[in-house]
């Protein structure tokens, strides 16, 4: 399929629901040290053209090298040392700086959490939005200024001319991501890597950069990677989400199935943990031990040490010493848990996870 | 607790106050920072005039967007700045007032938690030492009690001892969050300031620490301040909720009371943004208008009319106080009966039958 891609010979962008974005068995580790495990191990992951997924998963699982392994960024001392990273038919980790920087900026665009800390603070603001379409589309000089302005409104910033001639620092948290949001848009990306975009920002603002960031999608037809450990953020903006643990997916699908029928033990506990719901003794589900544990195995489900459906299915002996695959259990749905079966009938004893 | 207790819990009450007086009174605080380079006068109106008590073993929170003072609230409470003008007392005694070694006793019995744990460490001490420089400066025990005292309150906060050795690098955010509210807890306080304690924690980290304080508050019988701009934390966490905008509080309620009959405009749209996966995208939009203006230049009148929805001409130019709503609820909104009337929107409070899927499904 992707073979047929790259040969086609006319260069049509995917249509929606077409494959966008293909991570084939992705593993990132660090070379110099060998003894450490990698920090992402053999991820599958697909985005089709214009299609919003989510990866979500606990602080340090590798969501964050994830995103920047797909703009070959790692910071140094890891590498991607396996998989593919099939962007519309090409691989990204096989490509030149060349290629690189063409695509950069130009059909995949980045939005981070910091919008401060990525905004230029000694270039004006019209500048910075109108760089990516100046370099990747060729818009001149002129095109480029009432294009920016057109941007900056559209992204919800009052008076564009005046604010295109402002410093990032001069501006709030929110506007600067606006801002962000711009220099994303600007030279009309096809895929979006949105890490954390809205984690500094208060809550009333975010709320309005999310519901920004969803019109944006929805009107370009963009593909968007949204990271974020919030699953009320999932829950309102992603068609698809895949759960992370310990540098590998545990469970994927589409967002309302996975939010509301989840079956990988973490992805419930994950679930359970967001909501801040108290039972009847005031005490919050929280899920015992920390990540760290999954370091320390050799063999078997990362999950084991703070798993606790393993123990009530019996299952402890085979999730001690093989790791389960990430199959299937119904037409749309992934989990990597022995567990869970086809069709989401499980093996009865997942009721008996904690009151 | 324990037989060996070098700590006398008690040695900062007053036996004479009264037991049914609020613990933590707080009247018309005020905290202007002068700013560099402009003529004098000319400040940041960081809290201007915020008012509210803490009964003995309450949780009272403290929300609204960065900037809006909680932080300048907590420094100064805690002594770490001195305030412009108010008074503030804590078990009967004038916290500002407080000299040599009443403020030294006083620095027992009020504890700070911060936002971020690695700031709050030295990276060259081990956690163990770190924990013990409290113990040595207020001269409680030898050198071997305090390494017990340290150890069992690691315990207590659900570290094992392979933590005393430690440095900061070796652990995670969660696991020194742990650390800082175990040292700020070995002093024995009465009344514990937590400023943002899980912002900077995922979310499984995020719900340990609430269980451990909510644990540890039943256990020590403590009062608290929570600082946070989570309003799922507050919900939790929380008997009562204190919405600030712009240096004042602009709502006071019961926790229940506050979630499901919200007044004041700015709390309904920050109800409305926290609430996503129960309320969708769209509710929060058009709550809320315009950007947050500068605390240098407070607008007139009602602060919050430059986002306000409902503003009308009255409300640039009133100063709007805190008029009673209800038991216990009062708002800083002249037309506060009179929002429903004008406008189509309504508050959302999380009924069952708005709620997305999600949010039904998992709290069946
Ligand atoms: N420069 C580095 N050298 C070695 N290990 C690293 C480096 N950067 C990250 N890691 C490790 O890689 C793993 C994944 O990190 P990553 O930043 O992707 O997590 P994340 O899922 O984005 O977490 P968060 O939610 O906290 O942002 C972690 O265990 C982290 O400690
Ligand atoms: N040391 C300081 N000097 C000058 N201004 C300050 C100082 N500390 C805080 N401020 C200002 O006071 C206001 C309130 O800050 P803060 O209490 O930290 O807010 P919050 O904790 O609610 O986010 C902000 O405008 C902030 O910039
Ligand atoms: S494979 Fe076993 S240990 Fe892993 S999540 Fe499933 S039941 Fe738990
Ligand atoms: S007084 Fe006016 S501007 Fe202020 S909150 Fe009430 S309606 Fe809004
Ligand atoms: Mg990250
Ligand atoms: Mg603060």
């Amino acid at each position: 399929m992707i073979m047929e891609k790259s040969n086609s010979a006319a260069k049509t962008n995917p249509r929606p629901g077409e494959p966008l974005l293909e991570i084939n068995n992705l593993q990132v580790s660090l070379p110099d040290a060998p003894h450490v495990k990698p920090i992402i191990d053999g991820i599958n992951l697909r985005i089709n053209a214009g299609e919003v997924v989510a990866l979500v998963g606990e602080s340090g699982s590798g969501k964050s090298m994830t995103a920047l392994s797909l703009m070959q960024l790692l910071p140094t001392g890891l590498k991607a040392t396996s998989g593919k990273i099939i962007f519309d038919g090409e691989d990204i980790l096989a490509m030149s700086q060349r290629q690189l920087n063409h695509l950069r900026g130009g059909r995949i665009a980045m939005l981070f959490q910091q919008p401060q800390a990525m905004l230029d603070p000694t270039s004006r603001v019209g500048t910075q939005v109108a760089e990516p379409m100046r370099i990747h589309r060729n818009v001149d000089r002129t095109a480029a200024k009432a294009r920016v302005l057109e941007l900056l409104g559209e992204v919800g910033i009052p008076d564009p001319s005046a604010r295109a001639d402002c410093f990032s620092y001069e501006l709030s948290g929110g506007m600067a991501q606006r801002v962000m949001i711009a220099a994303a848009l600007s030279a009309n990306p096809e895929l979006l890597i949105a890490d954390e975009p809205t984690t500094a920002l208060d809550v009333t603002v975010q709320a309005q950069i999310l519901k920004l960031l969803d019109d944006e999608r929805r009107k370009r037809k963009l593909a968007v990677l949204l990271i974020t450990h919030d699953l009320s953020i999932v829950s309102a903006l992603a068609d698809r989400v895949a759960v992370m643990y310990s540098g590998r997916i545990v469970e994927e699908g589409p967002t309302q199935r996975i939010l509301n029928s989840p079956q990988h033990p973490y992805t419930k506990a994950l679930i359970q943990c967001s909501l801040l719901k108290a039972d009847k003794d005031g005490n919050l589900f929280s899920i015992p031990g920390g990540a760290a544990q999954a370091r320390d195995l050799d063999e078997g489900c990362r999950f084991l040490p703070r798993c606790v459906t393993a123990a009530s299915a019996n299952l402890q002996e085979r999730c001690t010493h093989l790791e389960p695959a990430l199959d299937s259990y119904n037409d749309c749905c992934k989990a990597r848990c022995w567990a869970v079966k086809p069709d989401g009938a499980h093996s009865g004893a997942h009721e008996a996870r904690r009151p | 607790m324990t037989s060996y207790d070098p700590i006398e819990r008690n040695l900062s009450r007053d036996k004479g106050t009264d037991p049914t007086a609020p613990f933590v009174v707080v009247n018309d605080l005020v905290k202007h920072y002068p700013v560099p380079g402009f003529p004098r006068g000319r400040s940041v109106k960081s809290v201007d005039g915020v008012s509210f008590v803490i009964k003995e073993g309450e949780v009272l929170g403290l929300v609204g967007e960065s900037g809006c003072g909680k932080s300048t609230i907590a420094r100064v409470l805690m002594r770490l700045t001195p305030p412009t003008s108010g008074v503030a007392t804590v078990d009967a005694r004038n916290v500002f007032a407080m000299k040599g070694e009443e403020l030294r006793r006083m620095r027992r019995t009020m504890q700070l938690v911060f936002q971020d744990p690695f700031a709050a460490l030295d990276p060259r001490m081990t956690i163990g030492e770190s924990m013990e420089v409290p113990l040595a400066q207020h001269g409680i025990g030898h050198a071997r009690e305090r390494r017990d005292l340290v150890l069992r309150m690691l315990n207590d906060v659900g570290l094992d001892a392979s933590f005393y050795g430690r440095y900061p690098k070796q652990c995670s955010g969660g696991q020194l969050q742990r650390v800082v509210i175990g040292r700020a807890l070995l002093l024995k306080p009465w009344f514990l300031v937590c400023d943002e304690p899980t912002s900077a924690l995922d979310a499984s980290m995020r719900t340990q620490i609430l269980n451990l304080l909510m644990d540890l508050k039943r256990r020590f019988s403590l009062t608290i301040l929570m600082i946070s701009h989570d309003l799922r934390v507050m919900r939790y966490m929380c008997d009562r909720i204190a919405v600030m905008y712009l240096g004042q509080i602009v709502e006071v309620a019961e926790r229940d009371e506050l979630f499901e009959h919200p007044r004041h405009p700015y709390t309904r749209a920050l109800i409305a943004s926290s609430m996503l996966e129960e309320t969708g995208l769209n509710s929060s939009a058009g709550l809320l208008k315009g950007e947050a203006p500068s605390p240098l230049n407070p607008p007139s009148g009602c602060r919050f009319h430059t986002r306000c929805i409902y503003a009308r001409q009255a409300c640039s130019e009133n100063v709007q106080d805190l008029l009673q709503a209800g038991d216990g609820h009062s708002v800083r909104c002249q037309f506060w009966e009179h929002l429903d009337d004008v406008s189509q929107q309504t508050a959302r409070s999380g009924d069952d039958a708005s709620r997305e899927p999600m949010a039904r499904a998992m709290s069946a």
